[in-house]
């Protein structure tokens, strides 16, 4: 009878196959999303597709390469003139970062509390994107042999870039921050206004989850990592507020912020590795860390004198 | 149409050349990926539906999950479904003109693309913009020059098996 019905031969194609593999793969998507069983064979994933990475980012470096060698002797010399006024731009702001540290020192110690974050960084250079464009993550080329860890955050130099999602041996995975997955608690810091900057899916935009309408923001605001999930260093810039909304149809208030880090253009990341240092909340100024009285020594001089 | 004769070797060759493909970025359209192994895919369960099993399709899928470092499944469902789908309308698609089945490519991509949407929605518990339909769009636009090589492929190597069906 099914010949009969069918005039054309009918190909290898089997229902019973399909719903076989369907399951297969909604288990394999289970496992995957909700639970971390497979995360050791994600992290030798990033390892093994990195290279591919790399070949695919031929092209760009290739036309990198060629900007930097065919330039002319005149713009060479335009760009060093610019570094070296921005370098001494930055050493006044080193100065006086340096100062606000030691003081900072002596206020947190004035004050009891409890711990000094100490960080050094280690530059990252951006090996790939993966081609997923609902969510937003990058390979970077380092890992766990440069002692990479699990949600380390990533900043660039404009700001918190994101963290590190998976780590392989010797290339990681990051989560940005304006991933749909990805939230950060931040501070105001006009009003220090405290709030939690979530990624929408938009490289340009970050939302405020459930922001009160009496809180303290308005647009132009200025927003940095509060620090207190401690995952992020507190500090660092996050985004600026763009616009802020009453929505009618909420309770809350709808706040959208332009992050401050460049997540589409930065090639060059920077991984924080944070050493956090106890100090005595009975310790003097003179019993601190070697390295808050060297900065405070060296910096803070007038403060000091105080 | 005659039957493609491409042979397992050839897949090896295709599959690294089509994920390259899918993980480049275009310069300055970087939400634009072109999924050359749905179209492959595709191409067989049309054309060769013998070289096209759900398992391989399957296989492929898993493939590209691990290349895109996607949720392990996601390309693989949607991939097997599309080679179902293509297998079971294939007479039909057959019968059409190149240009009249980029329809049908269309939509056998799109359902590709709902896969991979209602995934990201499970996992984020959002619905993903509909950026991602542009990549959709160029890849369908895409058949023509494959269906292209693979007509010229079948003229270079004649088969005695090879003929109308």
């Amino acid at each position: 009878m099914a010949s009969q019905k069918h005039i054309f031969r009918r190909g290898p194609v089997s229902f019973s196959g399909l719903i076989f593999f369907v399951l297969i793969g909604l288990v394999l998507i289970f496992l995957s999303t909700f639970t971390n069983l497979l995360q050791p064979a994600k992290a030798v994933f990033v390892d093994l597709v990195s290279p591919i990475y790399h070949i695919t980012d031929v092209a760009t470096n290739l036309s990198d390469w060629g900007e930097e060698t065919l330039m002319t002797k005149e713009e060479l010399l335009a760009e060093r003139e610019r570094l070296e006024d921005e370098n001494l731009i930055l050493q006044r702001h080193s100065l006086q970062l340096a100062s606000l540290k030691a003081e900072n020192v002596r206020m947190r110690q004035l004050l009891g509390a409890s711990e000094l974050v100490e960080e050094r960084v280690l530059i990252a250079q951006l090996v790939g994107t993966p081609p997923d464009t609902e969510t937003h993550r990058l390979i970077i080329d380092r890992g766990r042999l440069d002692n990479v860890q699990e949600g380390q955050p990533v900043i660039d130099a404009g700001g918190i870039f994101g963290q590190v999602r998976i780590v392989g041996e010797e290339n990681s995975e990051i989560i940005l921050v304006s991933d749909r997955e990805h939230a950060i608690p931040v501070v105001v810091l006009r009003s220090s206004a405290r709030a939690i900057a979530e990624g929408k899916g938009d490289y340009n935009e970050l939302r405020l989850r459930n922001v009160a309408p009496t809180m303290d923001i308005q647009t132009g605001d200025e927003l940095v990592s509060s620090g207190l999930a401690q995952k992020f260093p507190r500090g660092y810039p996050v985004g600026t507020v763009v616009s802020v909304e009453v929505d009618s149809s909420s309770p809350f208030l709808q706040v959208i912020v332009e992050p401050s880090a460049g997540l589409q253009t930065s090639n060059q990341l920077l991984l924080v590795f944070s050493e956090r240092q106890q100090i005595s909340t009975s310790s003097r100024p003179s019993e601190a860390t070697p390295e808050a009285r060297e900065s405070g020594n060296s910096a803070g001089s007038n403060s000091a004198a105080e | 149409m005659q039957e493609i004769q491409l042979r397992l070797s050839d897949w090896v060759g295709l599959l690294p050349i089509c994920l390259l493909f899918y993980i480049t970025q275009i310069p300055g359209f970087g939400y634009i990926r072109i999924d050359m192994l749905a179209l492959l895919v595709t191409l067989f369960s049309i054309y060769r539906p013998q070289g096209m099993p759900l398992g391989l399709a399957f296989a492929i899928g898993l493939a590209q999950d691990v290349v895109s470092l996607a949720p392990i499944g996601q390309h693989a469902i949607g991939l097997v479904t599309l080679a179902y789908v293509a297998q079971s309308a294939r007479d039909r698609i057959r019968m059409q003109a190149v240009p009249n089945q980029l329809l049908a490519i269309f939509i056998g991509l799109m359902l590709v693309k709902f896969i991979h949407s209602w995934v990201v929605a499970l996992g984020f518990g959002q619905i993903p913009t509909l950026n991602s339909l542009l990549s959709v769009l160029v890849t369908s636009l895409f058949w023509v020059p494959v269906m292209f090589i693979a007509k010229r492929m079948t003229r270079k190597r004649p088969s005695v098996r090879a003929g109308i069906s």
